[in-house]
């Protein structure tokens, strides 16, 4: 059914299946969702507070009687937005630094080596927070906290694998031939490096995702009254015992998100070890 | 004498390392001498080969003359110009045109991504040579040349076996027309029945392009088989030059000697174990005074532990550097 060979064998495990398919549901909400929803997110009716769930609102409302599922796909959509736009920028970056750390050497590679060091020493909320409270709250700077977070796992494993390819008789053969080293970085090392790169930005999204809650939770993040899961999940737990309903919607939505996001990392990582290549 | 292509002038390659001193307080630097003074002379067209064991820095003067190695001493002649002097980019690609090198390993120098086509016309696309269509055009007469289908160019690597590989290797060297080629142990990675087609193909190839050749290995029988004259290397030295048959027939340095002995006979009634050499090669960090082989040698007196042999022309075209040569030339 599938010829190529990495898809045969990420298809074999199913639980990354299932894993793949809330993930892209996730991903088509955030797209497309907020087209079918005939509700503004933040439209208030102080009438209607913390009502059940109905046929109006799916999912009930919250504090100010909005209502919980316009939110939530809205929501989606400010996630995707940070923790993609985040974690994409700052792997590229960790790319480059991890490429130029690696194939250069020397002094190069002990700069960004300490560096990655220094960002390595913060435990990775605490680094996070740093940043927001230094750039100041937003939707943004939120992205840019996540960028400069994922940069270092990124470095680390690109400096590591740039290392072992540099040394290939191919990248000799490449010298000898007389290319320039722009060339060799952008025609062999970079698209040998892609497999790992790609599973490792899957892995770092559902990181990032978590993160961006957290800093919204902490109410560092995105500001109300943009509709963010985390800021959603903070705000209802003053009314846990009441309505828990408003805690479960947005706590479930992330670890699923979290959770499908990870899977998928792992299955790919299965998927594409060059070690199974011919099996 | 045809014209000399490449003369190599006491090439010296160290390499440094950091070592704790015996106090454990600093630490000092010794060098590795992978190639301590080798000189030696490629004349045009010819196949030139250089045979030691492991570790004796034949490997190493391969890629000095390639230029993946930058000497720490001497230099290298390639048409009476120093490789190694400042070069403008077009110079250096002029250069890169004409020596080319043909990998040991035909599973690393391959890159996994590219299919056979790229794989060839990637020197072309670096010396912005011709259009993509003449480009095309001499990957196929090049994979023609080396004995592969027109339709295996869209293939990847993975999916040939080492000898054809090779070919894609041997294709991709000569895609710029070189003049000359460095072929670091092309058939060690290979199976015995595939070397000689290579070796074969190799020597075709010599006489179609008219290519010269210093081919690089450790196993004298393939080294008789293609080449014209031979360099002996220990530890970092030449320790014999001559032709093919003044080599194999009248080796004079003790370790040639020790060598071509160790070739092994297919006839289990003959026991040739006279000549065996015992011991192992010393380290090239701390090379022994003297002549580097007189730990090892049979004959060696006190002036092989004092003084180091330089080369001396025995009888025509054949080199040695012993202090004992002509007592062992006489026996």
């Amino acid at each position: 059914m599938f010829k190529n060979p990495v898809v045969k064998r990420f298809m074999r495990r199913k639980v990354s299946v299932v894993a793949a398919v809330v993930m892209l549901l996730f991903i088509l909400t955030a797209l497309i969702g907020p087209f079918f929803c005939s509700q503004s997110p933040e439209k208030q009716n102080l009438t209607m507070t913390y009502a059940g769930p109905s046929a109006e609102h799916w999912l009930g409302t919250d504090e100010l009687g909005r209502d919980t599922f316009t939110r939530m796909v809205y929501g989606s959509r400010v996630s995707l937005l940070v923790s993609f736009g985040g974690v994409i920028s700052g792997s590229i970056v960790g790319i480059l630094m991890g490429v130029c750390a690696g194939y250069f050497g020397k002094v190069v590679d002990t700069v960004i080596c300490r560096i990655v060091d220094i960002l390595l020493a913060f435990p990775g909320l605490l680094l996070a927070i740093t940043i927001v409270t230094i750039l100041g709250n937003g939707t943004q700077n939120t992205a840019i906290a996540i960028a400069i977070f994922s940069i270092p796992s990124m470095v680390r494993m690109v400096r590591g694998i740039v290392i072992s390819l540099k040394s290939s008789e191919y990248i000799d053969a490449c010298r000898v031939m007389g290319a320039s080293n722009a060339r060799i970085l952008a025609t062999h090392i970079i698209p040998n490096c892609m497999s790992q790169i790609i599973v490792n930005v899957t892995l770092n999204l559902g990181t990032a995702i978590l993160t961006a809650s957290s800093l919204s939770f902490l109410g560092l993040g995105v500001q109300p009254p943009n509709p963010e899961w985390g800021a959603m999940l903070s705000s209802a737990r003053e009314v846990i015992r009441t309505t828990p309903m408003q805690v479960f919607v947005p706590g479930i939505a992330i670890t699923l998100v979290v959770l499908a996001f990870s899977l998928v990392g792992d299955g790919l990582r299965d998927a594409l070890d060059p070690k199974l290549k011919n099996s | 004498m045809s014209k000399i292509l490449l003369d190599v002038k006491d090439l010296k390659l160290h390499y440094p390392f950091r070592v704790k001193n015996a106090k454990g307080l600093g630490s000092e630097t010794r060098f590795v001498k992978a190639v301590d003074g080798v000189s030696f002379q490629v004349e045009e067209g010819e196949t030139f080969g250089i045979v030691g064991e492991s570790g004796c820095g034949k490997s190493t003067t391969g890629k000095v003359v390639v230029r993946l190695l930058h000497p720490t001493e001497g230099e290298v002649l390639f048409d009476g110009k120093d490789i190694f002097a400042a070069h403008s980019r077009k110079e250096d690609l002029e250069l890169c045109q004409k020596i080319q090198i043909i990998f040991q390993d035909p599973y690393s120098s391959l890159d996994p991504r590219f299919t056979v086509e790229r794989c060839i016309a990637e020197p072309m696309v670096v010396h912005r040579y011709g259009s993509a269509k003449e480009r095309r055009d001499r990957v196929l007469q090049l994979m023609q040349d080396v004995g592969l289908r027109p339709d295996q160019a869209t293939r990847y690597p993975h999916e040939f076996s080492g000898g054809q590989r090779q070919r894609i290797g041997v294709a991709r060297s000569l895609a710029l027309n070189p003049r000359l080629v460095v072929c670091d142990e092309p058939v060690s990675a290979l199976d015995v029945s595939i070397q000689a087609q290579i070796l074969n193909l190799m020597q075709e190839l010599q006489k179609k392009y008219n290519l010269t050749y210093i081919f690089i290995s450790h196993n004298l029988s393939v080294v008789k088989h293609i080449c014209d004259r031979i360099a002996v290397m220990y530890l970092g030295n030449i320790v014999e030059i001559a032709s093919k048959h003044e080599l194999f027939d009248f080796p004079i340095h003790p370790y040639t000697n020790a060598l071509l002995e160790a070739i092994p006979i297919p006839d289990p009634k003959i026991k040739s174990m006279s000549g065996m050499l015992e011991g192992d090669v010393p380290s090239p960090v701390n090379p022994p005074s003297g002549c580097c082989f007189h730990t090892r040698c049979k004959h060696a007196c006190d002036r092989c532990r004092q003084e180091k042999p330089v080369m001396q022309e025995l009888r025509p075209g054949h080199f040695a550097a012993c202090h004992l040569s002509k007592e062992l030339m006489d026996k």
